[in-house]
């Protein structure tokens, strides 16, 4: 394992350990609801499992695409359209959001902006799936408007935060 | 056709990826079950005061410390409409529930840098209240 990796696997545990630490005190304090979170997040992780495997297809054909090519279609200076493929990616990936994260950190280190990266999260809101129940909760009308403005504020904070991270990495090519 | 050696290093890559971003990961889904079971999102009405400016604003901050699937916020949301809360806070709510992450910003930040996950979520949070707006006057000007 590389340097870099192995440094952040640690941090990586670090937090866990935290996190851990955090259940050891609560568990003192309120030991059946920690009990009923150690099950709540059992069944969060078993949901979360098979997106994994999606991402890891998704991650290994993602480092076969030469750098460039992600760099050209969905870099800082790419066209209008790489917004467009940002929404489509945070609209169509499924599941939580942090299982998507180190799928976004591949596709930055080859040259994706972080623009897109904060396209891709914001468009997440968009739920094809659950458009229909959104329908029953608040009328067709709410729901066309919402969903509208959700796609135009993606590609609104993509381009802040373009703004705001004008650094240009220099990537190297695969 | 297929490099197959090249596939294999490729899913490795991957592999190894995933796993090493494993405990941040399953550190976020213990918060998250912590969160679930020691917050009674059914009381969540109790929050709001019936101040038009005051609710937006508590709708995107509840919305943003809330988290899971987003079908949550809508049921909640109907609640709230059911108890005479403004349409603003309503969708400040709905809107920070699936654009704002505070439980995941450790996560977030560990991958992309923590300069990118507190500004985004704090655009996220001023969307949340300005998309509100936005929503209900094209709501008004078309109804």
């Amino acid at each position: 394992m590389k340097k870099k990796k192995r440094k952040k696997l640690t941090k990586n545990l670090i937090f866990l350990g935290i996190v851990i630490l955090i259940y050891i005190t609560l568990g003192f304090i309120n030991f059946n609801k920690i009990e009923k979170s150690l099950l709540v997040s059992k069944n969060i992780l078993f949901m979360v499992l098979p997106i994994f495997l999606i991402v890891i297809i998704f991650m290994t054909l993602i480092n076969l695409v030469p750098n460039k090519i992600i760099k050209k279609y969905l870099g800082r200076d790419s066209k209008v359209i790489s917004w467009l493929m940002a929404i489509l990616g945070g609209v169509f990936s499924h599941g939580p959001i942090y299982a998507w994260y180190s799928f976004l950190e591949e596709m930055e280190q080859k040259g994706m902006s972080k623009g897109r990266i904060a396209t891709f999260l914001y468009s997440r809101a968009i739920k094809i799936p659950l458009l229909p129940l959104m329908v029953s909760f608040f009328g067709i009308t709410f729901t066309f408007i919402y969903n509208i403005w959700l796609f135009v504020f993606s590609i609104i904070q993509g381009l802040i935060i373009d703004l705001i991270f004008k650094e240009n990495k220099n990537y190297e090519d695969n | 056709m297929f490099n197959t050696k090249k596939i294999f290093s490729s899913f490795k890559k991957s592999f190894l990826g995933i796993a090493v971003n494993f405990p941040i990961i399953l550190g976020v889904i213990l918060l998250l079950g912590v969160f679930k079971s020691f917050i009674n999102l059914n009381k969540v009405a109790l929050y709001f005061s019936g101040n038009l400016f005051k609710d937006t604003f508590i709708g995107s901050f509840l919305g943003s410390i809330f988290a899971g699937n987003p079908s949550n916020s809508y049921i909640i949301g109907e609640e709230l409409l059911k108890n005479d809360i403004s349409l603003f806070a309503i969708t400040s709510f709905i809107a920070a529930w699936v654009t704002v992450g505070i439980v995941q910003i450790p996560a977030e930040a560990t991958f992309f840098g923590i300069k990118f996950s507190i500004v985004r979520n704090i655009i996220a949070f001023i969307f949340s209240i300005v998309i509100s707006i936005v929503i209900v006057l094209t709501l008004g000007y078309i109804t």
